[in-house]
C-alpha cells in the first residue's frame, strides 16, 4: 500500500518562493492498495493535481471510481473539487463520505455551495460525473478492501478521524484536532453569584473527567498505527494564542504517536506561515525531541507534497 | 395503540420549551460569545430544553457510542457553538410555531419549573449525601428536572381533558397518576418514557421518569439513581416546593430511605437549602 501526499498545509493554500519543498497545496491525501484500489481523503486544493494524476494514471485502465472521506467541511478541505478533473469526465463515479451537523446544509449543500455561480462559473449539478454524497458519523464500513472506522475529533465543527485498516497495514489521520481541555475552567467568571459559581464549579470537575475520556478515547482509536498523520499545526508557543481554534502542536503529535505506538508519524496541515526553512529547521528538533522521549524506532517527519510512503 | 396514545406520540415533538425561561436562553444563546459556564446553566435549569438538547446529541445523527446523559459532556464533545445552536433552535422554534399562551393551559408553569428544579437539586443532595461518584451526580440532578416531563406532553397534547384529571385529583385527593390511568388510560410516567425512549435519552433516565411513582418495579441496576428521585420528588411534594399537579397526600417508603441510607430528618435539614437553590435559580433565570 502507498501513501501519497498532495496538500499538506492547513488553512490556506500558500504558494510562493518560501513554500516551494514541502509545498503550499491544502490538505489532500491518496492511499493507493495493491490493486490500484483507491482512497482520497479531503479535497483541499491538492485534489487538482491529484485528479490530472488520475487521469493519465488511472483513467486509461478505465472509468475512474473515486471515494473521497473529507474529515469535515472547512474551505480548505474541500476548495480542489471545483478544478477535480475527473468530475467533468461522463464516466467517473465520485463518492463523497463526510460528517455534517445535525442543523445545518446538508453534505451535498456545503460542497455545492462553494460551486454558486457567484463563486464559480459551473455548478456542481453541471458537473458531468455521477456524484454521491454520504453523510457519515462515528461508525465502521467497507471501501472495497479498506476497512474504514471514524472518531468524532475536537474542531470547531463536527470532524471526523479515520482508522484505514488495509490487509493488516493501519493508516490513521487525526486532524483538524486540538486536545479537549476543560473550557468551563478556561472561562469561568470571577464576580458571578453563590449560585452560578456552585453550578460552574461542579461542571468544572464533571468537564474534567470528561475531558481525559475524550482524549483517551481518541489515543485508543489511533493506536498502533503503521502510519498516523497527526495535526501538527502550531509550535508550543504559537498555540498559547490559538487555543480553541481546533489544532494541534508538534508537541501533541509526538506524544500522541508515542503513547500510541505508531511506527510512522506525519505531521501535517502545516501552518500557512511556516516556510521550508522553518520546516527544515523544526525536523532537526522534532527528531531528537522524539528521541529524547524515549520514541527510538519511531519515524518522525513533516509531510511535503508528492511524498510517497510504503507501508 | 390506543387513539389517545397515538395523538399524543403525534405531537410529541412540538413540545414547547418553559416560557418563563424563554427570554434568558435567548439571552444567552443569541450572544455569539456565550461562555461554556452561561450555556451550561441556562439549558441545564429548563427541562424541556436540557431533554431536547440531549436529544440530538444522542440521536442516530451523531451516533455516539456512549450516551450523553448532561449538559456539559454535550458542549465539550460538540463544542459551546453547535450546543448554542442547538438550544437556540429548539427554544425558539416550538414558540415561534405554536404560540406559547395556547400551549400551557393546564400546569402552572412557575409550579411545574420550581417543582423540576427542587425534586432535581434534592435528588443531588441525595446522591451528595450518599457519596455517590462525583462524576454521575449530574445525572441525579437531571433525572429530577425530568421526571415529570410526561405531564408537559399530556398538557401540550389534551389541554382541557388533562385539566379535568387535575382538578378531579385535588378535589377527590387522589394520586394524579391513578386518575391518569383511570380516566386517560395512560399516564405521565408511561409517557415521559415513551418520549426518553423517542428522544434516545440514557437509559437510567428513562427508568427515572417510568419509575419514580413505582421505584421498587425498577431495574436493580438504577436502583439508587431511580430511588433518590423518587423520594426528592414526594419530599417536594409534601413540602409544596413548587407544584407538580399532584394534590394527593403520600409518603416516603421506609425500605426505600433505608437503601439510600437517609433519615427523613436529613431531608428537612435540606429543605431551607433546597428552597434557598430555587430562589437562586428563580433570579438567575428571571423567573417572577
Amino acid at each position: 500500500m502507498k501513501v501519497r501526499f498532495w496538500g499538506v498545509r492547513g488553512s490556506v493554500p500558500t504558494p510562493g518562493p518560501k513554500t516551494v519543498k514541502y509545498g503550499g497545496n491544502t490538505a489532500c491525501i491518496e492511499i493507493r492498495g495493491d490493486d490500484d484500489e483507491l482512497l482520497i481523503i479531503d479535497a483541499g486544493t491538492g485534489l487538482r493535481e491529484l485528479g490530472n494524476f488520475l487521469i493519465s494514471n488511472d483513467l486509461p485502465n478505465g472509468p475512474l471510481k473515486l471515494n473521497i472521506l473529507l474529515t469535515h467541511t472547512h474551505w480548505d478541505h474541500i476548495q480542489g473539487f471545483p478544478f477535480f478533473g475527473p468530475a467533468y469526465i461522463p464516466s467517473s463515479i465520485i463518492t463523497f463520505r463526510g460528517p455534517v451537523n445535525a442543523i445545518g446544509k446538508k453534505l451535498d449543500e456545503i460542497v455545492a455551495g462553494q460551486m454558486n455561480y457567484s463563486y464559480f462559473p459551473i455548478k456542481l449539478s453541471e458537473l458531468r460525473a455521477q456524484i454521491n454524497f454520504v453523510e457519515i458519523r462515528e461508525e465502521s464500513f467497507d471501501i472495497g478492501s479498506f476497512h474504514v472506522s471514524t472518531c468524532y475529533l475536537n474542531h470547531p465543527i463536527l470532524c471526523l478521524g479515520y482508522r484505514i485498516m488495509y490487509k493488516n497495514k493501519v493508516i490513521i489521520t487525526i486532524y483538524d484536532n486540538e486536545p479537549y481541555r476543560n473550557i468551563f475552567a478556561d472561562t469561568k467568571k470571577s464576580n458571578s453569584s453563590d449560585f452560578e459559581d456552585q453550578i460552574d464549579d461542579e461542571a468544572i470537575k464533571e468537564a474534567e473527567d470528561y475531558v481525559y475520556t475524550q482524549n483517551q478515547k481518541i489515543l485508543d482509536f489511533a493506536s498502533g498505527a503503521d502510519l498516523m498523520i497527526y495535526d501538527a499545526q502550531y509550535t508550543s508557543e504559537e498555540f498559547k494564542t490559538k487555543i480553541g481554534w481546533g489544532h494541534s502542536t508538534i508537541d501533541h503529535a509526538i506524544n500522541a504517536g508515542i503513547s500510541t505506538q505508531c511506527k510512522k508519524l506525519a505531521l501535517f496541515h502545516h501552518d500557512p506561515v511556516r516556510t521550508d526553512k522553518e520546516l527544515d529547521t523544526l525536523q532537526v528538533q522534532t527528531v531528537d525531541k522524539a528521541r529524547g522521549l524515549g520514541a527510538r524506532h519511531m519515524v518522525v517527519f513533516f509531510a511535503r507534497e508528492r511524498l510517497e510512503v510504503n507501508l | 395503540m390506543p387513539e389517545l396514545i397515538e395523538k399524543i406520540l403525534r405531537n410529541i415533538d412540538e413540545v414547547p420549551s418553559l416560557p418563563i425561561s424563554v427570554s434568558k436562553i435567548l439571552e444567552v444563546t443569541k450572544n455569539p460569545n456565550a461562555s461554556p459556564n452561561d450555556l451550561n446553566k441556562v439549558i441545564s435549569l429548563d427541562p424541556i430544553l436540557t431533554g431536547k438538547v440531549l436529544k440530538l446529541v444522542n440521536s442516530a445523527y451523531y451516533s455516539i457510542s456512549t450516551k450523553v446523559n448532561s449538559i456539559v459532556k454535550a458542549i465539550i464533545l460538540l463544542g459551546v457553538n453547535t450546543i448554542r445552536n442547538l438550544a437556540l433552535t429548539t427554544a425558539v422554534v416550538p414558540i415561534v410555531g405554536t404560540g406559547v399562551k395556547k400551549s400551557w393551559l393546564v400546569l402552572n408553569v412557575n409550579g411545574f419549573w420550581k417543582h423540576s428544579i427542587g425534586t432535581g437539586v434534592t435528588a443531588k443532595m441525595i446522591a451528595k449525601h450518599a457519596g455517590i461518584d462525583k462524576k454521575v451526580l449530574e445525572e441525579y440532578f437531571i433525572g429530577g428536572l425530568l421526571h415529570d416531563i410526561g405531564k408537559v406532553i399530556l398538557d401540550h397534547a389534551l389541554n382541557e381533558k388533562y385539566s379535568d384529571v387535575i382538578q378531579k385529583s385535588a378535589k377527590e385527593n387522589k394520586s394524579l397518576i391513578e386518575l391518569e390511568d383511570e380516566l386517560l388510560d395512560i399516564n405521565h410516567a408511561k409517557i415521559g418514557k415513551l418520549l426518553a425512549e423517542k428522544w434516545d435519552l440514557s437509559p437510567e433516565l428513562s427508568e427515572v421518569i417510568n419509575f419514580h411513582h413505582n421505584p421498587k418495579e425498577c431495574n436493580p441496576d438504577f436502583k439508587h439513581l431511580v430511588y433518590a428521585v423518587a423520594v426528592a420528588n414526594i419530599f417536594c411534594q409534601q413540602k409544596k416546593i413548587g407544584s407538580s399537579g399532584n394534590m394527593s397526600d403520600i409518603s416516603i417508603d421506609e425500605e426505600i430511605l433505608s437503601f439510600l441510607k437517609l433519615r427523613e430528618e436529613d431531608l428537612n435539614e435540606w429543605e431551607k437549602t433546597i428552597s434557598e437553590e430555587i430562589n437562586k435559580a428563580s433570579i438567575f433565570m428571571n423567573v417572577q
